[in-house]
């Protein structure tokens, strides 16, 4: 008698615990960021959780400046996360390595609408026509100034259709010279890719060809476009040299009263709020011959290949990209939604925009959107980080004014090519 | 020479000394004050030595917004899980290297001064997959036993066990002792500042470690100090004086491991060195 | 008495495991992976590893790299002169410190301050210091080559080329690909020397007094006494120091990073930089060409290592 209990009793207590097991699948999202970021994104899961109770999304946070030295980490022993958050500029190769999972066979299941999103930073995430990641946050360029100090040399606020003329009369003008020294100048002076992009785009110019099969940065508007840039430092002496900026940071010039106008992207809005003790604002970046082209670089999650829960990792990128994610993520000041406004969703997406809408300064952020219309992504492919290794080494010297612009691109331009050949050839693999 | 003349020598030389010792010292004190400084301060030139006023909401924020006390904690416990692994396991080879003699000992050794040359860099993305399959990533155990073999640690043991006087080993042996027992009841407490020499170089190893760290632990909870201050470097910008207030305060254990070692590191390594 | 003549299981036994565990592996399969192109994505096994086999191709692309060379050397010339400047001033501190006099103990913990000390604050203060225009160093630089320019002057000739240079520009340090290496040697001995002292110091201390008695009797001043006493006996001490300090020479990276990101052009490229690059620095990595430039710098060291322990028969004294 008592034996047929017991082994009843075990049995529904086995198949209790079987069925009392939660049901519930993983799903891991990495992203980085800082702390104001990590509660964002905990808050965000908590809330998909409690709305879908069969999956647990959980974040995985990874400093920014290793992100990628633990993300292959992760990769290489079959641990990847279920969703990553990835750039545009890595993007590529990522994608080309088929790590990423195309997006399409999810859309079309759900008849979702990537129609919220602009489709800059959308095309951005293509590769080989397919789509791999919903984007979070865009970034581009725009040119502070400092009013006051453009007050103090009677110049009115910068007209936005201005062109790189004027742009040049503007730094002259802010350029102060003191018993033979300068002491202030026009504009700061980055040497980072992003923040010469504009300057080779705006002129008609390109990194590569679009196929990435020629190397354009050594062409004749490329070159142009560039070298008025260089020009800005050694010729008019309206940037600061090296030897002037006696190593502060470009920003710290513009902050501290010694430049008036620096190209920079939305990020600093915090800083200059709290700390910038003069006026300042935005405008667009100035025309060139081509226009005013800015980048339209980005970020946003893309599923892992190797994710064992592919639809749960769908729901919960859904959720965090979509307008209310990218409400929470906006409201905290630091980036510029990839949601831009959309008719057939007006009360989400308008709220979005409103929260974007931070109190003045700047007075013009709309700046900081109206610019995506003619702006394009970052000219990335598969090696182009290696690429840029080579250009950016090769654009030392231009920097410190031993040498220009063309001289320099040439000499880099066989092994630049040499990379882009290579890429060519593998993609025919592939095919 | 003359007293005089020596004394001057003398003052001389340590003046100089002093002024060397003093440059070690700007570095750190700049650390320390741009932890004073006003929030969003750029850790840039030129130098200020000195903040106008002192900030301690860094101070705040690094113990609050952040689980500071945890990272610590688990600097506190890789560190001295190392420094116990070295001593322990570190020391026991260095004896047997330097009291035993079998056939291949010379190649054991030189194969494992091997592992002191290989570059870390290399070696990572091998032994994460190794403590993946184990199931160890984020755990103790993948941060703290990889340190089990340190062929630093078998190298100095084994300096300054061979360079020990036989006498007392000899003497226990006759009476019947086991080189167990020898090892636990002579040798060891014998060698007591070497031990503490090895023990103040792997703790700071430990507690200043990086990159298998980040790459070893998912979980923010599992951090040590290193790898989660750095979430104060994001893509945007770096908040300096929130991150220098956090490495102000993880370099007073070092500094006190120092300062306490201080007195048998004179005496200890020197034993070692005598009879290389 | 003679060592033990067994093998001696219990001792050896942890390290034993771990090195079986933790170490073999990993140094195992980084060889492996130096005769690959393995694809960091591509989940670590034995497919991903003759999936993407190439042999020696991998060296031979270090054969024809002209910024490995590049590396190769610059490790060289770094090793050369950063490890003898490191054990020549580290020796001259630890002699100078190795009296009793009050406030010794705080004098020699500064000397340890720069392995607590951020490496960032490290760095950028180390830029600044060398900075060309504002910098301390040149600063005085400056002022030194327009006093010697100013005595040449006073006698109505003209200073040579090279004081004239030293008076008006100086070395350009950073930016300059012939003084960006001096550059870094400068800061990593700097930071170098606290170790290295106090190695020396426990060396120092050793020595006992007795050998000093005995030859002040025989009427040795004191730089007879440091010649013919204190270097013989601290020769074991040196050579340990070297060795230390040639392994670590060959770990700098941090200094590197943080000054001048290898360059400009490569000149503060070293091999264990530039296998950071390959490793982290680029996106995919070339974890196969990372990990053959780890063979090469293995192989580099340990020659240098032997070279080292051979000289040591010659200049080492050992008490017999």
């Amino acid at each position: 008698m008592k034996r047929w209990m017991l082994a009843v009793g075990m049995l529904a207590l086995v198949l209790g615990a079987g069925l009392g097991m939660a049901r519930t699948t993983k799903v891991v999202v990495a992203g980085w960021g800082g702390e104001s970021e990590i509660a964002m994104y905990q808050e965000l899961l908590k809330k998909f959780n409690a709305a879908h109770p069969q999956i647990k999304a959980e974040f995985m946070h990874i400093p920014a400046k290793d992100y990628w030295t633990k993300i292959t980490a992760m990769f290489a022993a079959g641990k990847a996360p279920d969703l990553f958050f990835t750039n545009n500029i890595n993007f590529p190769a990522l994608a080309a390595k088929g790590v990423a999972r195309p997006l399409e066979p999810f859309i079309k299941k759900d008849d979702y609408d990537t129609g919220i999103f602009y489709q800059g930073i959308l095309d951005a995430f293509r590769f080989e026509g397919k789509l791999y990641a919903l984007p979070r946050d865009i970034s581009n360029m725009v040119l502070y100034y400092n009013r006051d100090l453009l007050r103090e040399a009677g110049l009115p606020d910068p007209d936005p259709d201005w062109t790189w003329d004027d742009f040049l009369r503007y730094a002259k003008a802010l350029t102060k010279e003191e018993g033979g020294k300068r002491t202030q100048w026009g504009v700061s002076f980055y040497t980072y890719f992003l923040f010469w992009e504009p300057w080779v785009w705006s002129n008609g110019g390109r990194w590569y060809s679009p196929d990435h099969s020629k190397f354009l940065l050594n062409s004749p508007a490329s070159v142009e476009g560039l070298q008025f840039y260089v020009d800005l430092r050694w010729k008019h002496h309206v940037a600061p040299t090296p030897a002037e900026a006696a190593d502060r940071s470009a920003y710290s010039l513009f902050l501290g009263g010694k430049t008036g106008m620096i190209v920079d992207g939305r990020w600093r809005v915090p800083s200059l709020k709290k700390k910038a003790k003069f006026d300042w604002d935005i405008v667009p970046f100035p025309r060139g011959k081509a226009g005013s082209i800015v980048d339209i670089d980005g970020s946003g999650w893309a599923i892992s290949r190797q994710s064992r829960n592919p639809d749960a990792a769908w729901e919960v990128l859904k959720f965090l990209a979509g307008p209310e994610g990218s409400l929470t993520f906006t409201r905290g000041g630091l980036i510029i939604p990839a949601i831009g406004f959309d008719p057939m969703n007006p009360d989400a997406t308008s709220a979005i925009l409103k929260a974007f809408f931070q109190p003045p300064p700047p007075r013009h952020q709309q700046y900081f959107l109206t610019v995506n219309k003619t702006a394009i992504p970052t000219e990335t492919f598969e090696r182009w980080s290696e690429a840029l290794n080579l250009i950016s080494k090769a654009l030392g010297p231009v920097w410190e004014g031993k040498e220009d612009v063309q001289t320099a691109l040439d000499k880099v331009a066989p092994a630049v090519q040499k990379i882009l050949d290579e890429v060519q050839a593998e993609r025919a693999k592939r095919k | 020479m003359s007293k005089q003349r020596q004394r001057i020598a003398d003052a001389v030389i340590f003046v100089v000394l002093l002024l060397g010792g003093l440059t070690m010292l700007v570095p750190f004190l700049w650390m320390i004050t741009t932890s004073f400084k006003e929030p969003g301060s750029l850790f840039d030139l030129p130098i200020q030595l000195w903040p106008e006023k002192l900030h301690w909401e860094n101070y705040r924020r690094v113990l609050t917004a952040v689980p500071f006390a945890r990272w610590y904690f688990n600097s506190l416990v890789l560190a001295l899980g190392l420094t116990f692994l070295n001593l322990t396991s570190g020391a026991l080879a260095g004896y047997a290297f330097a009291r035993f003699s079998w056939k291949g000992k010379d190649a054991m050794f030189l194969l494992s001064l091997i592992t002191l040359m290989i570059p870390a860099h290399v070696l990572i993305i091998p032994l994460f997959v190794i403590m993946s399959r184990l199931g160890w990533i984020d755990t103790y155990y993948a941060l703290i036993l990889p340190g089990l073999f340190d062929a630093f640690a078998i190298f100095l043991m084994r300096q300054n066990f061979i360079s020990l006087p036989r006498e007392l080993e000899e003497a226990a042996l006759i009476d019947g002792a086991t080189p167990w027992q020898i090892y636990w009841r002579i040798a060891l407490p014998l060698a007591a500042p070497a031990l503490a020499t090895l023990g103040t170089f792997t703790f700071l190893g430990g507690w200043n470690a990086f990159l298998w760290p980040l790459i070893a632990t998912n979980s923010i909870e599992m951090r040590p100090l290193t790898v989660g201050l750095a979430v104060f470097n994001t893509q945007f910008t770096t908040e300096w004086t929130v991150l220098m207030a956090g490495l102000s305060l993880a370099t007073i254990p070092p500094i006190i491991v120092f300062l306490a070692a201080q007195k048998y590191f004179i005496r200890g390594l020197t034993l070692g060195s005598l009879k290389g | 008495m003679s060592s033990y003549r067994r093998f001696p299981w219990l001792f050896i036994l942890p390290s034993l495991v771990g090195f079986f565990a933790f170490n073999a592996g990993p140094i195992l399969i980084s060889l492996v992976l130096s005769f690959t192109k393995w694809d960091v994505f591509d989940p670590l096994n034995l497919g991903a590893v003759t999936g993407s086999w190439v042999g020696l191709e991998n060296y031979r692309e270090m054969a024809r790299d002209p910024v490995l060379h590049k590396a190769f050397w610059n490790t060289l010339y770094y090793v050369l002169v950063a490890v003898p400047l490191e054990i020549f001033i580290s020796l001259l501190v630890a002699l100078g410190l190795n009296r009793d006099f009050p406030g010794v103990k705080i004098v020699r913990t500064l000397y340890l301050l720069p392995t607590v000390t951020s490496v960032v604050a490290v760095g950028l203060l180390w830029r600044w210091v060398l900075n060309p225009y504002v910098g301390p160093v040149n600063l005085f630089l400056r002022w030194s080559g327009q006093q010697i320019e100013a005595f040449f002057g006073f006698f109505g000739l003209s200073a040579p080329g090279v004081v004239h240079w030293l008076a008006s520009e100086g070395p350009g340090w950073l930016s300059d690909e012939r003084w960006a290496m001096p550059g870094i040697i400068l800061a990593a001995v700097w930071a170098g020397i606290g170790f290295r002292m106090l190695i020396f110091l426990a060396g120092l201390q050793n020595i006992d007094k007795t050998y000093y008695e005995a030859a002040a009797l025989d009427g040795a001043g004191p730089w007879q006494q440091f010649w013919n006493v204190t270097l013989p006996l601290l020769s074991p001490t040196v050579f340990l120091n070297t060795l230390l300090a040639l392994i670590g020479g060959f770990q700098v990276f941090g200094l590197i990073y943080v000054m001048t990101g290898g360059g400009p052009l490569d000149a503060t490229n070293v091999l264990l930089f530039y296998l950071y690059q390959k490793a982290f620095g680029i996106f995919p990595p070339d974890m196969g060409y990372a990990s053959a430039i780890a063979w090469l710098l293995f192989a580099f060291l340990f020659a240098l290592t032997v070279a080292q322990w051979q000289l040591r028969k010659r200049w080492v004294w050992e008490e017999a």
